[in-house]
């Protein structure tokens, strides 16, 4: 059956009150889709609604806590996030060739929260997209002797080169690189992921690597964006949810490398938006971990940016549960992963 | 800077979408009491109004995209499903043959409440609950018929003797009035 406006306005006392057969009650659904002013009305008759029900309030038998909560328990519905990471990978160096496609001539030489100008931190990148390939075993760049596990220092020689060509060529060189790795990582397939690699010293999955990069490539692609005036963009959730994903599980690492490690205790941490998910992570490298003894809740896309150092945990929007000095430690690890 | 992550009842909501089971286990904390109210006072029936608890807050768990904070608060939209939810099993429930029988006569006195709801919800509610004892009697039964039995207009046409579309605008006219007296701003209604 169908409604028109006022026959479905007529049925709004009675649908609030669910005192509409299934039918008619779907043919309210659909006018209510139709007509926002009745909405409005049907969202105030419900709250009077709720009220009535207030009044009637007993408790349940404390026993039906525990099973409800234990069916919620058997069916998380976090989607993990993808093994293949590479098509993200893909995404990710696309949508900064796209940024750099709008750097006026001029802006090459604007500053970035980087700590170089444009043209200086695509440079970098290309020194990047080099040692990353040769750590897949992709490409045969060497870093100086010395930086072997200093991901800005590395890339100081490149960056003073490509100074002193134009910008649009560093822009190509970077472009061209990164296709080429995106086309080696794609040649090779998720079979990589398997392999265990060193990166900067750090012994890392093949997998967390290019996280890490699309990491990487979100941030500087911001970066641009916030020299040249531009609003930030937020990642798609998948591009989330596998950084997110990787954030999270270095804590352990960045607890012990920021001397704060609290072996036999865990962090809750509760990232709200699509990407986001709740993880329970051990607060000590190579440590078991323990009960939640602070749970942390953000946003997802502002804890990626606490990650990426882009945002002071402090400035940070977020509810603590526990303690809030160990909530403190925990985001000021997390940025430890970008460094 | 721009608080990102709304309001106290829309984190927990947006946490259960995150799979946190700890938010779950505050809402329920909070409004188990009021969605076990509601569906014992439409199911007259423990395990029907147990059931009634599980659903909604395994569906809060399942669904919670389902919550719109736009469109009004959580203890609403947990009282509204909580209450859509009990008038399902009851209309399903051979209970409501049974009671069909002893129905007319009872029906419409739902006895005034007394249980323990708390601070400004309770506070609502008492209000509301004089408010619905204000109605015209026409109005306050049919508004008792709906929301305590879980009856549908039509029954509610039935049971009081009068034409069905007169019990669908007693329905809306006697919501609108209880509303009215929640204080919120009025609304020129069309």
């Amino acid at each position: 059956m169908e409604l028109d406006r006022d026959s479905a306005a007529e049925l709004l006392g009675a649908y609030a009150l669910d005192a509409l057969d299934a039918p008619e009650a779907d043919a309210v659904e659909r006018a209510l889709a139709a007509f926002p002013d009745l909405r409005v009305e049907v969202a105030r008759l419900g709250t009077a609604v709720g009220a009535l029900a207030a009044a009637d309030a007993t408790p349940p038998p404390g026993t039906l806590r525990e099973r409800v909560l234990d069916v919620a328990r058997r069916a998380p519905r976090r989607p993990a996030p993808p093994d293949d990471v590479i098509p993200l990978y893909r995404r990710q160096v696309a949508e900064l060739a796209a940024v750099l496609d709008t750097v006026p001539e001029r802006a090459w030489s604007l500053d970035t929260a980087a700590g170089w100008t444009i043209h200086e931190l695509v440079a970098h990148l290309v020194g990047v997209e080099a040692y990353v390939a040769s750590r897949l075993d992709l490409g045969d760049f060497v870093p100086p002797p010395g930086t072997e596990h200093d991901h800005v220092g590395m890339t100081v020689p490149i960056i003073d080169a490509e100074r002193l060509r134009h910008p649009s060529e560093t822009r190509q060189a970077w472009e061209r690189s990164a296709w080429s790795v995106v086309g080696l990582l794609e040649a090779a397939g998720p079979d990589l992921f398997t392999r265990r690699i060193d990166l900067y010293g750090i012994p890392t999955s093949a997998r967390t690597a290019v996280v890490a990069r699309m990491f990487e490539l979100w941030t500087h692609a911001d970066d641009v964006r916030r020299a040249l005036g531009q609003p930030l963009v937020d990642p798609d959730a998948e591009r989330l949810a596998a950084m997110s994903d990787v954030a999270t599980r270095s804590l352990p690492t960045g607890m012990t490398l920021s001397g704060k490690a609290r072996p036999g205790q865990s962090a809750k941490v509760v990232l709200l938006g699509g990407g986001g998910g709740t993880w329970t992570v051990p607060l000590a490298l190579g440590d078991a971990g323990g009960p939640p003894a602070v749970t942390v809740v953000a946003d997802v896309v502002d804890f990626c940016r606490v990650a990426a150092t882009r945002l002071d945990p402090a400035s940070l929007d977020h509810d603590v549960e526990g303690d809030p000095e160990l909530a403190g430690d925990v985001l000021r690890a997390v940025a430890i992963f970008a460094a | 800077m721009e608080r990102r992550i709304g309001s106290r009842e829309a984190v927990l909501v947006a946490r259960i979408a995150a799979g946190d089971d700890g938010a779950l286990a505050s809402l329920y904390d909070q409004f188990s009491s009021l969605v076990h109210g509601i569906a014992f006072r439409v199911t007259c029936d423990r395990g029907l109004a147990e059931e009634v608890v599980q659903d909604v807050f395994v569906r809060l768990w399942e669904r919670p995209g389902s919550f719109d904070p736009d469109r009004g608060s959580v203890r609403t939209w947990l009282a509204t499903l909580a209450h859509r939810r009990a008038v399902d099993r009851v209309r399903s429930s051979e209970r409501a043959r049974r009671r069909d029988q002893a129905s007319a006569a009872e029906s419409s006195d739902v006895a005034a409440v007394d249980v323990a709801a708390e601070g400004e919800a309770a506070d609502r509610s008492a209000r509301l609950w004089a408010a619905v004892d204000a109605l015209p009697d026409d109005q306050r039964a049919a508004v008792r018929l709906a929301y305590a039995e879980g009856r549908t207009y039509r029954e509610v046409a039935r049971i009081l003797a009068i034409p069905e579309g007169t019990a669908k605008s007693r329905l809306r006219l006697a919501l609108r009035k209880l509303a009215g007296v929640l204080g919120e701003q009025e609304v020129a209604w069309s």
